[in-house]
């Protein structure tokens, strides 16, 4: 009787044929497994612009972005309406995030163990859970919209400053100068800070941006030549913020005066440059989502923008009074 | 016809890895950059658009060895530009040992003059078709 067997090239057509087809699937795989950790993401930094306008509601104005560098920025003032009351209430606010000092009068315990804590709802879960070794601070991913220029602080505190060199002007533009404007969110030292109330937003809050992204960078030592990128630490007032002078993703590097100058990240993917001594401040919106990055407006809906956004309606909706016509698309 | 459909798959599996990256049609730009005839360590360069095109791309790069270059997916569309460099160098003695990075950063000087960096008056055309190659010598 003849016994019937497969031949060995038929086994090894078979084997091919499965293996081309596991390949075509493993991406697509990995692109259902993004798309769904980009629509947490999206969860996100929804309910952070719905907590804002809790806040509104309450306060009559939105939180400030940053209140001096290292003093209750929107990421804590937003604790409250996060469902993170009782953590917010054990933190003395009229002291810096990384003052470990006891003072009389005060027992409240260390203000930083609040920037040691992992939030979930302020990290992306395209990023990680990581741990900045200088100080073990958790760098997290959303940051709040301060306008479309650069920011300066010349004298080191006022983080209200626009940077006032080329291409920025503050009257208006001739040849291609950007009119720096503030957005949805004021930075500021400790006597500038200030919450914008809604009415203050002219452009429309739909036409206006509220949150975006940013990458968790880490600090490793302060010792100059190690890498100090604090991009995602959003308890501290120069990186709570990004502005919409770059384009999502742009080649062009992140600056933070002298405190961003090596980043821990891929260089070229998330590129950092260092700033002039006139405390240049210019962090971009980015993200690991492929092809863009998540936003909030103003209005509490949020968009997927694409990293080939044109750049004068990407600036336009940073800012928040600059009467720019703007198609949402 | 086991060889057709074999190919088949090839081709099928080529076309699959074939998306397009750039839908604006971005092109490659690249040069280099001189301080008083020396090539430039390292530095940055940006252009910003300063032309009527109605595509606005923005886009930049840093300068490694006296020269830079940014690829196609991440460069301009064709028109007219803004440059501006900077080459940044540690203050000397600005950095504090042992200060709160936080509250302590150290400083930088710009060593590119004011006609290419703050108030640049340097201006470069992208078109399409050609090798957009901008040499600077400052």
């Amino acid at each position: 009787m003849k016994r019937y067997a497969f031949t060995l090239v038929e086994l090894l057509v078979v084997i091919a044929i499965i293996g081309v087809l596991i390949a075509l699937l493993l991406p697509a795989v990995q692109a259902a497994r993004e798309a769904a950790r980009r629509m947490s993401c999206s969860d996100n930094i929804k309910n952070i612009v719905l907590a804002a306008h809790n806040y509104h509601d309450t306060w009559k104005m939105l939180p400030p972005g940053g209140y001096g560098a290292v003093r209750h920025q929107w990421s804590l003032l937003l604790m409250p309406f996060i469902e993170q009351q009782a953590f917010y209430s054990t933190v003395n606010i009229n002291r810096n995030y990384n003052d470990n000092t006891k003072d009389a009068g005060f027992d409240k315990g260390n203000v930083d163990t609040f920037a040691r804590q992992r939030f979930k709802i302020y990290t992306c879960p395209s990023d990680g859970d990581y741990d900045s070794t200088y100080q073990t601070h958790k760098h997290h991913n959303y940051v709040c919209c301060a306008g479309n220029a650069c920011i300066a602080n010349p004298d080191g505190s006022n983080l209200t400053t626009f940077w006032t060199n080329y291409p920025f002007r503050s009257t208006p533009p001739e040849d291609g100068d950007v009119v720096a404007l503030g957005g949805m969110f004021a930075m500021g030292s400790a006597n500038q800070g200030r919450g914008i109330k809604m009415t203050e937003i002219s452009d429309g809050t739909s036409n206006t941006l509220a949150f975006s992204e940013t990458v968790q960078g880490y600090w490793d030592k302060n010792d100059g030549t190690s890498p100090n990128d604090l991009r995602g630490l959003i308890w501290w007032g120069h990186a709570a913020y990004f502005t919409g002078y770059l384009a999502p993703n742009s080649p062009v590097g992140d600056v933070a005066h002298g405190y961003i100058t090596k980043t821990s990240l891929d260089p070229i993917k998330y590129p950092v440059g260092v700033a002039a001594a006139n405390h240049e401040h210019r962090l971009s919106s980015r993200g690991y989502h492929p092809g863009g990055v998540q936003t909030a407006n103003g209005d509490g809906s949020g968009t997927f923008r694409s990293n080939t956004v044109n750049v004068d309606v990407w600036r336009a909706l940073s800012s928040a009074n600059g009467a720019e016509k703007v198609s949402a698309n | 016809m086991k060889r057709f459909s074999l190919l088949l798959l090839l081709f099928a599996v080529a076309v699959c890895g074939c998306t397009n990256s750039n839908p604006q049609g971005r092109l490659k730009i690249e040069g280099e950059v001189s301080l008083g005839g020396q090539p430039v360590k390292s530095g940055s360069i940006e252009f910003e658009p300063a032309g009527s095109q109605t595509e606005k791309t923005q886009s930049g790069g840093s300068i490694t060895d006296g020269k830079y270059s940014i690829p196609a997916e991440k460069g301009l569309v064709a028109g007219e530009y803004r440059v501006r460099i900077s080459i940044m160098e540690e203050v000397a003695g600005s950095k504090k040992e042992g200060a709160d990075p936080m509250s302590a950063g150290v400083q930088y000087k710009d060593l590119v003059p004011p006609e290419f960096g703050s108030s640049t008056k340097q201006k470069v055309t992208v078109e399409k078709g050609k090798a957009n190659k901008f040499d600077f010598k400052m």
